[in-house]
């Protein structure tokens, strides 16, 4: 009883979250210069997506995961041991249950979100958009002259081994190697005869990644087997002969398919008179769904927003004289939480504030 | 007795108010003696020509502001050798020679003016005549610097290519109205040619000479195309190298500032130059008429006559108006000139100086009326400086805060009215102390980011939002203000402290100033943030990306709950919080400047490379600062900083 009383005094003490915060700020300024040698996405996934994390290969340290656990434990037990109402801590009160709220509601929403790119020439619509960080395999089957889908496999989770699933009757795909970064060669570009790995990039969109694949089939007339090279760097699916098939396989960025389909009608990028530094940019375009066919101007800082999904002007390029605008696409079912858990916050600190020094912290200061 | 103290209270608030009065007509006069002050000496008042509009990295300027600007790029200063800007800038562009010898080029470093083969200076600053004759070890140098990789540039590569930058920019300057100069590079040394032209054989021709016999050129060059290769003669070979320098140097000086005359014809807003109008004011009358207003405006200038100057410039600003398109608006100068005269910021500087010096001198002899004087002088900067503010505010149609440079004017702003607030509070003398120290210092600093360019600069897309500008980056000032106000107050605490232990009662309420402020720091640095949040929520699709501008935001925001907690759990004492302030402000300075030194992250466009080296020495003395205050405060009473 007294190691439970003891363990619940501990968490919930003040000196913990003094530490806890130490060692935040310890995470928050290694990450950042963490950023100078390897960019962002390498110091996000060291120290702010990791429960731990190895420093010089041996020594355990904490990732910010597990510290905002132990933190919301301490913040709960603090809560627990200590609150009592009255409207004096009323601000404090607000203060930490949005901070709760906030980490509960982050944590939750980074397995909800979804973010993808699009990217459309004027003229051009599509209802697929394009998640640049994970890359898949697409099958395509050659039957009678005509190509058929045959499905789509995110090689995240793939290794060695492993078998991947394949809905057409008799055929079987395994992989025997994958690269996450690595170089190609073979006579063209529909014809990879080996693959050769290089080192990874710390900045994930600058590694190309590779797979070696077994492709096998057994019906009436035999058994084939045939090994395919794939490519993420090859801008062409690879041919692979199996029997009297032949499939199409290419490894390509992620696609997300959105509720509704986007048509850029027009880009427009305004510019400081005499300058090439841009203004604004916007694009009109058109969208087209189940509940709705209607024009919208998405342009900065003014994004467009459907049921969860936001859309928002990112960029634009050039290529081949016509103009291509691209749009971020964010599917974000709670992202309410941070403002709602950030307005809690505010009118907590700005209550205590008025509070404790407007109201009563200076009181008979003035002579 | 009651009569006496009274009309002893009488003669001492009489006193008070004579010497106020002084004061404050000092101060009016010298105001005065700044915003009436012009063109007095030899030459010609220029002032009309301050209010020709310029049109300058997007942004339609007075001249007036545009010499400012440029003068503080090229020398770091407001005025050279006695002249205002508007008289430097009249001086290049009208009559050249007569600046040759002005030194504006701002040289740092010794080693530069050595390797350049001139004599360096005390004063650092260098004449065009000086780094011409050195302007080929100039471009060699400044060549293999631009071999390197921006991050491996030494100081010395920097101020090499700086320099050049600055020298080619004051050679287009002093190149505006070049054309009229004769040239032997055009000369004509064909005798039959020359007559053709009707120009002196082998003298000196200026280009603008040649263009007014552009016709019977281009009718020659016409009539050579259709002659055979074998049937060209001396003349016409003559003639076509004629007329290729004559390209060639159109085509090297192409359209260069400063761009006066507004283009309906060109898509892309550009406006023209002297050389850009000299190429075009054959075709068209209404241009025809601006260049010779602008003729007739440098042989005023030359000439010395005023009312000729001053009728031209009027006359060239009335044509200028005709040749704006409709959908371009030229701006009304007034209010500009108005700030330029007033130079509010320069001035509220100087007083808080002032206040800062008289209110330490007041504490240091213990001249009561001291503190009174400072006081009044820190009130007399705070209606400068808001004037400051409120006039850009006008003048740009923007939020007081859109770049570095007005991040610590409005900074600074914010942690003078704090101090305003702690004298209003009357804490002890600390509010005055405060408000002159970080009102100069700030308004020091922002000065150093003025040198490079327009500090009212045209606002890139992303930041081209007055609602998150005025949300996020001005709450995110006015925390930065609080943990600075604390941070000093934390000084002011640890100081005293070290020299008098014993009094209790002021260092209490010196404390409940610092936590004050210092929450009012969290508070707004937390809310600045999560409009920072937001607004990248709106702008780029996601609340929090780990940038290293969030990242510094969130640590002051952490900094502030540690040291509160800390203080509230009873690891530390008034003392220790007293420092946990005063590295508040090491943070403050680190995620405000030190950030974009980085040069990685999404808000890296603050980045200027001057103030490494002074935020490093910054940080080093507050270190040091804290070691003293903990080794002698923990000798005198250990449990004062940390808890047992």
């Amino acid at each position: 009883m007294k190691f439970i009383k003891n363990l619940i005094k501990t968490a919930a003490s003040l000196k913990l979250t003094v530490f806890c915060l130490l060692f935040v700020c310890i995470l928050v300024v290694w990450g950042t210069f963490y950023q100078v040698d390897f960019g962002i996405y390498a110091a996000q996934k060291r120290f702010f997506d990791s429960w731990f994390f190895l420093i010089t290969g041996l020594i355990p340290f904490p990732g910010l995961k597990s510290i905002i656990v132990v933190l919301a434990i301490n913040l709960l037990a603090s809560g627990a041991c200590r609150f009592s109402f009255r409207m004096e801590k009323l601000g404090v009160f607000l203060i930490h249950i949005g901070t709760v709220a906030l980490i509960v509601g982050t944590a939750f929403s980074s397995f909800l979100i979804n973010e993808s790119v699009l990217s459309l020439f004027e003229g051009e619509k599509s209802n697929v958009s394009i998640k640049s960080s994970e890359w898949e395999i697409a099958f395509f089957k050659k039957e009678n002259g005509n190509l058929t889908n045959a499905g789509f496999h995110n090689i995240d989770h793939l290794k060695p081994g492993v078998t991947i699933p394949f809905f057409t009757d008799g055929i079987s795909i395994s992989v025997e190697q994958i690269y996450q970064n690595c170089e190609a060669y073979g006579s063209s570009p529909h014809k990879i005869e080996s693959l050769k790995p290089i080192e990874i990039e710390h900045s994930r969109d600058k590694n190309i990644p590779g797979l070696i694949l077994l492709v096998s089939k057994q019906d009436a007339q035999g058994s084939f087997n045939s090994r395919a090279f794939i490519y993420g760097g090859a801008g062409v699916p690879a041919h692979c002969a199996i029997g009297r098939d032949t499939l199409l396989i290419s490894l390509q960025p992620g696609h997300f398919k959105l509720p509704v389909q986007i048509e850029l009608i027009k880009f427009t990028k305004e510019e400081h008179p005499g300058t090439q530094t841009a203004k604004s940019y916007s694009s009109r375009v058109r969208v087209s769904g189940p509940e709705l066919n209607r024009e919208v101007v998405i342009s900065m800082n003014r994004p467009f927003r459907y049921k969860s999904f936001t859309f928002y002007q990112t960029s634009y390029s050039m290529q081949h004289g016509r103009t291509a605008s691209t749009l971020s696409v964010v599917e974000n079912p709670v992202r309410f939480v941070p403002y709602l858990t950030g307005i809690i916050i505010m009118l907590g600190l700005l209550y205590h504030f008025i509070y404790k020094f407007a109201v009563s912290g200076f009181k008979g200061q003035k002579k | 007795m009651f009569n006496k103290k009274r009309n002893h209270r009488e003669m001492r608030s009489n006193k008070a108010i004579r010497l106020f009065k002084a004061i404050f007509s000092i101060i009016l006069v010298w105001f005065n003696s700044n915003l009436t002050a012009s063109n007095e000496g030899k030459e010609i008042s220029t002032e009309a020509l301050g209010k020709i509009i310029v049109l300058e990295e997007g942004r339609k300027k007075p001249l007036d502001t545009y010499a400012r600007n440029k003068l503080i790029q090229f020398s770091g200063k407001q005025k050279v050798s006695g002249s205002t800007a508007l008289q430097w800038i009249s001086r290049v562009l009208l009559n050249p020679d007569a600046a040759n010898n002005d030194p504006i080029f701002l040289i740092n470093n010794p080693e530069v003016a050595d390797a350049l083969g001139i004599t360096p200076r005390a004063k650092r600053r260098y004449s065009f005549s000086e780094l011409y004759n050195a302007s080929h070890k100039l471009n060699q140098l400044a060549n293999e610097a631009m071999k390197k990789e921006r991050e491996d540039w030494s100081a010395f590569d920097r101020e090499i290519i700086n320099t050049e930058r600055n020298l080619d920019e004051f050679f287009l300057l002093r190149s505006a109205f070049s054309f009229l100069e004769p040239t032997p590079y055009l000369q004509v040394n064909d005798s039959s040619l020359s007559q053709k032209l009707g120009l002196q054989l082998n003298q000196s021709v200026s280009y603008f000479e040649l263009l007014s016999r552009a016709g019977s050129i281009s009718e020659e060059m016409k009539l050579i195309q259709q002659k055979g290769i074998d049937s060209i003669s001396p003349e016409d070979q003559a003639l076509v190298d004629l007329a290729r320098r004559m390209y060639d140097m159109e085509k090297s000086m192409e359209n260069p500032p400063p761009h006066l005359i507004p283009d309906a014809g060109n898509s892309d807003g550009k406006w023209l130059g002297l050389w850009g109008l000299v190429n075009q004011h054959k075709s068209r009358s209404l241009k025809q008429k601006t260049m010779m207003s602008l003729m007739q405006i440098r042989e005023a200038y030359l000439s010395g006559n005023q009312k000729r100057f001053d009728e031209s410039v009027l006359q060239f600003n009335n044509l200028v108006r005709q040749q704006v398109s409709a959908k371009e608006k030229l701006p009304d100068p007034t209010l500009e000139l108005f700030y330029n005269k007033l130079n509010p910021f320069l001035h509220a500087k100087i007083l808080y100086g002032l206040a800062a010096l008289i209110s330490l001198l007041s504490m240091a002899l213990l001249w009561k009326k001291g503190h009174s004087v400072g006081f009044f002088l820190i009130m007399a900067g705070i209606i400068m400086h808001t004037a400051g503010i409120i006039l850009r505010m006008i003048i740009m149609s923007h939020p007081p805060v859109t770049n570095l440079y007005e991040t610590f004017i409005f900074t600074a702003w914010a942690a003078v009215i704090i101090g305003i607030v702690l004298e209003w509070l009357r804490i002890g003398s600390i509010g005055t102390i405060t408000a002159a120290i970080t009102g100069f210092l700030f308004i020091h600093i922002a000065g150093k980011y003025a040198g490079d360019g327009d500090t009212m600069g045209m606002l890139i897309a992303v930041l081209n939002s007055s609602f998150w500008l005025t949300t996020h980056i001005v709450t995110i000032s006015l925390g930065y203000a609080g943990y600075i106000g604390a941070g000093l107050v934390g000084h002011i605490y640890l100081i005293h402290k070290m020299i008098k232990a014993d009094d209790t009662e002021q260092l209490q309420t010196t404390f409940k100033a610092i936590k004050g402020i210092f929450y009012f720091g969290l508070l707004f640095t937390v809310v600045g943030t999560m409009f920072g949040g937001m607004w990248a929520d709106q702008a780029w699709g996601r609340f929090w990306g780990w940038d290293p501008k969030e990242n510094g935001a969130l640590l002051l925001i952490l900094w502030g709950l540690i040291v509160i907690h800390a203080k509230l759990s009873g690891m530390i004492k008034d003392t220790g919080y007293a420092m946990g302030a005063v590295s508040g402000t090491v943070l403050v300075m680190s995620a405000w400047i030190g950030v974009n030194l980085l040069g990685v992250g999404m808000h890296s466009y603050g980045f200027t490379s001057s103030g490494a080296m002074a935020l490093m020495i910054y940080i080093c003395a507050e270190v040091v600062f804290l070691v003293v205050c903990a080794i002698v405060l923990y000798r005198k009473k250990p449990q004062t900083i940390i808890s047992r």
